[in-house]
This record gives structure tokens, sequence and C-alpha cells, in this order.
């Protein structure tokens, strides 16, 4: 039904003249101005989150005490306050995009490849093979994905490693799901048989002529598992199971700030805003490419 | 429908093995066990290899596992290492709290986010539409642990209207509820406007104008049903996944729930009751996701049919 | 009451803005008269505009789609209907939100007898669909809804537009059940769409239109998604119900086949005109126009085919965004010459009320 509706907005859109497909989705997308922001946004934290590795020495300047300025307001110096320990809060924040960045990129990376691994091996492949791999992924879907991650973080230690197997496990499953049924689709699809009437063998098959088609279709939900992971690994972190204080992580920089948050708000906010903001565009950014990738808008 | 409902209860069988068994496995290499936890870190390694033994905790993974799995089968989950109280009788007290906290959060996701998200499909592109679009994003962003704090400090420590602790009266749960139904039905309320797009652009809707009916008629009777399909779905999913994610709640409002038992349970290493919960909750998932299955049969006659 | 015409179509510009504020037009200033009682054919290639005009006719357009300019004259044959459409047409003019048709009042004179479609409201609009005239779709498929049973989508129809109770509603819709030969309509009634075969399917739509006695049909590529065998059925059954209710009918079609097979007259549409108009027999017989002829020679024949290829036309219908100065078939026309380039051609009479929209048809 979707594809037929598909098929007369496409036409709709050919009348109205088309031209090269990932241009239009380009212009499309630059076009939507919310989206651009977010994407301007984006690139300015990943460059503030590269540049605080070398512009603050994370011992002296990031977790350092300094008893002389405890808990000070917002100000000229100190941006966004300092904490209980004399810290400046803004460093902290600045700091702590490297973890939260790192954590939604390469877990979503990893998740990403496990998951096309798993999903396009089980759809191409099938049979017993299929099944049995499919049930242990659904199986994993069960158990809430919090109280996973709060086991797997407490087994292999709260830190980087926990945190990163937590995130991907329970993110992997998705993924698979969601890569084989497009694999299922494309599989058969002529040209894939026609590539191994020709006896294309199968590693070339699923690289050249599969996995290129998956790609458009789980965009827009790895943007949204890069969200989520950052969301996941700042909560472990409030849940004092992730990053361990003094790193300026943002969700454990909320857990600190929770008993002086009554006297001193501020410092409950900034971190907590940091965390919004970075979600927030990457959620924008993938409805941005929705609407972008839509053939209707084209 | 009956044949169906009995096919997909057999299939949960696998999945609590697979459950559970994946469960025991991480746990297996926990650093805590049994003797450690029991006898406290004043034991010496003697001590505890010999309390150990005593509890067949030196057999392998597997039998231990197989030996769990037949207890469980009769009903006995364990008992806790440190205090000897039977996992289920530690458990239980502490669910009714999430299972509140979880239920009206589901409740008002749903009744807020639902007609939301009709309104924003039916008026697409009005400034209501884009307002809503707007606004249900960026709550959607928000994490729920911080929505958690900025309430507290605003109806509690600013305007002094809430008890920011405790579990006494219906006050102690407006927070709570609130911190998880708020990013919930912004999520609701996006994934209805989708739905109904869907449906409001299907042919038979074209077909139902050209018999003349009317912008109502269409939403109510003809759109309305079809996009709650998936929506059904994604609220049993929400509140199965709030029934372990209400911990972040517990933890902020001082809720003893079941979430913070299993928080607990798991810095203390106190395996039984990890595992008594994971199953307790997978179980309750399963069950919970068969029902949506079976509801979205009753509404949808296609799906109805398939079940054969 | 008009005798003769039911519904007169004056140069209908129907638009889709684009992103950017661009403007193109799928139906661009058609003419079409459709006779009280005949059917009439809408031939074209997909994209040509022809569905597109069909739905301005019931302005069941989908947004941002909508109707520019142009005449869309309805005879109604029932004096209560004109007298429902017409009072209120003009006695509450300044509340009505004509909501598709800004330029509307440009046509100051309305003639007696006549509604202008383009200037009704969208109250008035749903009073004339389903109930006057009515439409079935391609796609058997998914015109039906896939949760309510047929038998309550066909009497919603009835509903909507008389008020009976619900159970002689019930006795109206096993009768057209029955009038569009739907064997055992008591144990249908109670089907849902994806437990009946695409031919029982597109006769429940068929049903659905004729159930309340519409003088005027429009059939948007009816059996394009059926069976060889299965639309001949379907054909039939229209011939037998336009025959027996004096209906009108507008036959949207690609397939000449079918052109042949029930139409009265024949327009011939082309990138978003009317390119050729003729009865069924002198256009079959005395094709002008190129693009015509070439669909003419395009039908699969038994004896031809032994001989050799197939005949093509070659080229697809331009873009709406970028159309030819002149004549918009001239890319793909074997007699285009300088002037076809150049300057576009009218509609013209040859004779006989046969129009041509070409410069060079004498010649050809």
């Amino acid at each position: 039904m979707t594809k037929r509706r598909r098929s007369r907005q496409k036409r709709l859109a050919d009348m109205a003249g088309q031209t090269n497909p990932a241009m239009d989705v380009w212009r499309n997308f630059a076009r939507h101005p919310v989206s651009m922001a977010a994407l301007v946004i984006l690139i300015l934290m990943i460059i503030a989150a590269v540049v605080s590795g070398f512009l603050f020495d994370y011992d002296t300047e990031v977790t350092a005490l300094n008893p002389a300025e405890l808990l000070q307001p917002p100000s000229a110096e100190h941006w966004f306050g300092t904490d209980k320990f004399g810290r400046d809060v803004f460093i902290r924040v600045m700091y702590g995009a490297r973890y939260s960045l790192f954590f939604g990129i390469v877990t979503t990376a990893v998740s990403m490849v496990l998951g096309i691994l798993i999903g396009a091996t089980c759809a191409y492949f099938g049979g017993l093979y299929d099944i049995i791999v499919m049930r242990i992924m659904d199986s994993l879907v069960c158990i809430p994905s919090i109280l996973l991650m709060l086991t797997l973080v407490a087994v292999l230690g709260k830190g980087m490693r926990g945190i990163i197997i937590a995130l991907v496990v329970t993110s992997v499953p998705g993924f698979a799901r969601i890569i084989r049924s497009i694999v299922l689709n494309v599989v058969h699809q002529e040209y894939v048989e026609a590539a191994r009437a020709s006896g294309t063998g199968n590693g070339t098959i699923i690289l050249r002529h599969i996995l290129p088609n998956c790609f458009g279709p789980i965009l827009v939900d790895v943007l949204m598992s890069v969200s989520s992971c950052i969301m996941a690994a700042a909560s472990l972190s409030f849940l004092g199971m992730g990053i361990q204080a003094p790193a300026p992580e943002w969700g454990s920089m909320l857990n600190e700030a929770m008993e002086h948050m009554r006297a001193y708000p501020y410092l409950g906010i900034f971190p907590g805003l940091a965390i919004v903001i970075t979600t927030l565009c990457f959620n924008l950014l993938g409805d941005g490419l929705t609407d972008a990738l839509d053939p209707k808008n084209r | 429908m009956l044949k169906f409902a009995v096919k997909r209860i057999l299939f949960i069988i696998p999945s609590i093995f697979i459950i559970t068994f994946v469960t025991f496995l991480i746990m297996s290499f926990s650093a805590g066990s049994p003797g450690s936890v029991a006898l406290g870190i004043t034991a010496t390694p003697e001590e505890i290899a010999e309390y150990n033994h005593a509890v067949g905790y030196d057999r392998p993974v597997l039998v231990r596992y197989a030996d769990y799995m037949l207890n469980a089968l009769q009903g006995d989950f364990g008992e806790s290492y440190s205090s000897g109280v039977p996992v289920v009788d530690l458990l239980m007290p502490k669910f009714p709290t999430t299972l509140k906290l979880a239920l009206f959060a589901v409740l008002f996701s749903a009744l807020i986010g639902i007609p939301i998200g009709v309104l924003a499909a039916v008026k697409k592109g009005t400034i209501a539409d884009t307002g809503t679009t707007v606004v249900s994003l960026v709550l959607a962003s928000i994490p729920g642990f911080w929505l958690g704090l900025l309430l507290l400090l605003l109806f509690s420590y600013q305007l002094g209207l809430l008890p920011p602790f405790g579990i006494g009266t219906w006050k102690h749960y407006v927070m709570p509820v609130a911190t998880l139904a708020i990013p919930s039905s912004a999520y609701v309320a996006r994934m209805v406007r989708m739905t109904m797009l869907e449906a409001l652009s299907s042919d038979y809707v074209r077909t139902a104008r050209a018999k003349g009916a009317g912008p109502g008629r269409i939403v109510f009777v003809h759109v309305l049903r079809n996009a709650m399909l998936p929506v059904i779905t994604q609220l049993g999913m929400s509140f199965a996944g709030l029934l372990g994610g209400a911990v972040i709640a517990e933890q902020i409002f001082g809720m003893p729930g079941f979430g913070t038992a299993i928080l607990e349970a798991i810095n203390k290493k106190e395996t039984m009751i990890v595992l008594g919960a994971t199953i307790f909750l997978s179980l309750l998932y399963m069950l919970i996701m068969l029902a949506m299955d079976l509801i979205n049969a009753l509404l949808n006659p296609k799906i109805r049919d398939n079940m054969g | 009451m008009n005798n003769e015409i039911l519904m007169q179509v004056t140069d209908l510009h129907t638009v889709l803005p684009l992103k950017g504020g661009n403007l193109v037009a799928p139906v661009d200033g058609v003419n079409l008269t459709i006779p009280r009682g005949k059917t009439v054919g809408l031939v074209g290639e997909s994209g040509c505009g022809k569905s597109m005009t069909a739905r301005s006719l019931m302005r069941l357009l989908d947004h941002p789609i909508r109707i520019q300019s142009g005449s869309i004259l309805y005879y109604p044959g029932s004096e209560a209907d004109l007298a429902r459409l017409t009072q209120s047409q003009t006695g509450k003019k300044s509340l009505s939100r004509p909501a598709q048709a800004a330029q509307a009042p440009e046509i100051p004179e309305i003639p007696e007898g006549a509604v202008e479609i383009t200037a009704l409201t969208e109250k008035q609009m749903r009073s004339i669909r389903g109930h006057n005239i009515t439409m079935i779709f391609q796609e058997p498929m998914t015109a039906l809804n896939p949760s309510i049973t047929v038998g309550k989508q066909v009497r919603e129809a009835i509903l909507l537009h008389e008020k009976v109770s619900k159970k002689e509603a019930r006795e109206r819709v096993l009768q057209s059940f029955r009038d569009v030969g739907i064997p055992e309509p008591e144990r249908r009634y109670k089907s849902y769409p994806h437990q009946l075969s695409g031919g029982l399917r597109q006769r429940i739509c068929i049903a659905m239109a004729m159930v309340l006695h519409p003088e005027f049909l429009i059939a948007d590529e009816p059996t394009t998604a059926l069976d060889v065998t299965v639309e001949a059925q379907i054909l039939a059954l229209m011939k037998q119900l336009q025959r027996s209710r004096e209906m009108s009918i507008l036959m949207i079609t690609h397939n000449l086949g079918v052109v042949a097979d029930i139409c009265d007259e024949v327009n011939v549409m082309y990138a978003g005109q009317i390119v050729e108009y003729a009865d069924k027999t002198e256009l079959f017989r005395n094709a002008r126009h190129p693009y015509t002829r070439g669909l003419m020679k395009a039908i699969p024949r038994v004896r031809s085919e032994i001989k050799g290829d197939l005949f093509t036309i070659e080229g697809t219908v331009p873009n709406f965004s970028d159309m030819p100065a002149g004549c918009r078939f001239c890319d793909r026309c074997p007699y285009a010459d300088e002037q076809c380039r150049t300057r576009e051609p009218q509609l013209r009479d040859i004779g006989g009320g046969h129009l041509v929209r070409c410069f060079r048809e004498v010649e050809t």
C-alpha cells in the first residue's frame, strides 16, 4: 500500500522535474533551517570536545580541588559557576562533551556494525541459524534495557569499558532486526538474484549489492540511536553505575549536584541542558533527514 | 485466536531459558559469591571457599543453572545471600509502588499524547502542528532524571507544593509519575502524528471522501482505529519499559520500589535477587506484548484472520 | 434542468504549488462536456493529468493541489437537488468558504439550471459526493477500509445522505450487492475487504458508488489492477448499469481497448491538455492527432505482432516544469516542424465536432 502511494508521489515529483537524488536530499535538508542549525551546533560541539582535550589539563583544571572558590554562582570569570570542590562548571561541561559524544557515536557505530553482521547474515542464510540467532536477539529485548545495562556494568566494572559493552548489548538487537528486514526485502530483488545466478560469491553479494541499499533506511535510526545512547550513558552515570567522579561526565555531575540542588540550582541546570541540547540536535538531524529522504519532498 | 495465544505462550518458554541463562552467565562473572556476600569483608578466602562449597556454589555454572531452573519451576527463586530471606518475599512487597508509577505514567502518556498527536496530524502544516511537533521533540530529548531534578527544584524547593521524598500520599506520586509520563507522552504524540498522517493519506480515506464523509467522520470512524494499532503496541512496550525504567524516578524521589531494590542488589552482588527480578520483569514484558497483540487482533480483522 | 448536458468543464486549471513558490499545472486548460446518459472516455498515458482532472470534478484534491481557475458547471437532474445547491449558493454566499476555489467568482454568470462546482462550499460539495456524483478508483485492494466490514462501508454511503433506519439501509445495501452481481450478499455483507478477491472488491466499490443511484459516475482506471477476465466482467457490469439507470460515466483509462468497449465519446489527453476529441466511431476510424495515432498503433494485435516489433511512441511525457515552447508533443512527434516547436496549437474543429490540437493533422 505505502509502496504504491510512494510511487504515485514519486510520479508527481517526477512531473515537477527531478534530478540527482543525493543532491536533492542535501538541498532539501539544507533548506530546513532548524536541521541546519542542529548540524552546525553538533559540529561546534564536536570541535569543542576535541579542543577541550588540548585546552584544559585534566588533572589541574578539570578535576583538581580549588578550596578558594567553592560553590560560586555564575559570573564573568566562571560562566557556569563553580561546584562544591571549587571546580569551574563551564570547563567541566565542555570537557564532558568528550564522554557523551564518544559514548553516543562509538557505541552506535559498534552496534551498527554488529547489527549489520548479525542481521544481514540471518536474512541471507536463513534457516536454523536465523531462527536461533533472532530468538536470542528477541529475548534480549525482553529484558528491561536499564536492568540489563546495570547488571552488565556491575559485572564488567563501572567505567568506559562497562558502559560501552552495556550500551552495545542493549542496542544491537534493534539494529539486527531492522537490518534483517531490510536485507530480506533486498535479497529478493531481481538484481540480487541475477548476481547470484551469475555465480557471484555470498560475501561479494552482501557487501556490494545488499549493504549499500540498507544505508538509507537505517540512517535515521542511527541518529536516533546516538541520542538514546547518550541519554542511557548519562542515566547510568547518574545512578552511580557509570563514569565515576571526579570525571566530568554530565550524568555523574548531576548526581553530585543533587544534594546541593536546593541551594545551588545552577549546578543541576547546565549539565542537564548540555545533555538536552546534544540529544535534541541528533533528534532534529534525524527528523530533518526523514523529511529530506521523503520522496514526497524531493 | 486461542491457538495463536497458546502458540505465543509456548514461544515464551525458550525465551525465558535464554534470558535466565544470559543473566546467569553474566552474573557468574561477577566478583561476588554467596560466601563473600554473606560473610562480609572480614572473612578469609578459606572461610569463603568453605561457605561456597557448603551451598554448592563451587559446582560448574551449567550445573548451578540447571539446579536454579529446576527450583524456579517449583516457585523457589532462591534466597538473599546476606539475609537468607526468600527472593520472592524480598521483591514482591516492593512491586506495587513501581506498578503504580508505571501504570499511571503510561495512562497519562496515552491521555496526553494521543489527542495531541491526532490534533497535530489533522492540522498538519499549521502553527498548532509545528508547535506541538517542536515541543514534543524537545520533551522527548530531555533525560528523565534531569526532568525529575527540575520538577523537584520547582515544585518542592521553590514552590513547596509537593513533598520531595517518600511514598505516603498521592502527592508523593505526582512528580515521579510526571517524570516518567512527560517524555513518554511526547514520544506517543510524535508516533500518533506519524501513524495518523499515514492513515489519512491512504486510499480508503479518499473513498470515504468520495462518499461524502466529512472530516470529523473520516478521522473518528475511518482513520483513528487503523492509526491506533501501532500505537497500542508502543504503549505496551513503554509500560513494560517503565516497570524497569521507574528506577530513575524512584532514586530521585526516594521511593522504595522494585527498581531501587534491584539497584541495591546489583551493588551488593546479590545474584539471586537480580536473577529473580530479571525473570519477573522479562516475563511481564512478554505477557504485556502478548496482550497487545491480542488487542491488535481484536481491532484489526486482517491480523485476526492471519492468526488462524 | 438541462436535458442534454450533465456537466460542462471550461478551461480548467488545477495546479500543484512547489516548494519555492513555482506552480505546475497537471491540468492545464481542460474543456470537457459530459452528456446526459452517455459514457465519455478520457485517455492518456500515466502522468498526463487525467486522474487529476477527474478528482478536480469532485474537488477531491489532496492539499496543496488546488483548482486555480476554470469553471465546472453541473446541471443536476432533479429540481430538488438544484434548489438545494443553488439556494444556499446565492443566499449565503458571504458565509460560504470556497475552500479550493479562490478565483471562482471570476465566472459571473451561472446559467439557468446549473451549479458552479468550484464555488460550492465544502459542505455542499459533500452533499453531492456519493449522492449525485460518485467515483470508483483503480485500487480495489486499498480503496476499502481494512477494519470495517464491506457491508457497513456501503451502508455508510446511504446513512451519510439519507435519513433512514439502519435496517432499511442494510436492505438497500443487500439489493445493491445483488445489482452488481455479488454472490451470497448476506454473507459478503459481514466480510472484511481482505477476505474478498480483487474483482469482488471492485464490485463492492461499484455497489458503494451505485447504491444511491447517482446520475454521474467517475471511474478512475477501475479495471487496471484486475485480471483480463475480471476486467471484462466489470466492464460488462458497468455497461449494463449505465444503460439501465441512464447514468453518465466518465471513464478514465490508458487502455484504448476499454474505450472501444464502453465509451460513446473520447477525449485524448496529453501533458495536461485535451489533444483530440471525437465520438468513438469517428476516432477509431479517423484519428488525426499524431499522439492518438501512436496510441492506436501501440495496441498489440495478433497479426501485426507476427510481422514485426510492436510500435511504441518514443520518449516520455515532458516534465510539467519544463514544457516545450510550442506543441507539447513536438519532441516525440515524427511530423513536427519549425512551427510546431515555436507556436502552441489550439483545439480546432475539423468537421463534425471532431476536435484536434495539431497544425499538421491535414498532412498526417
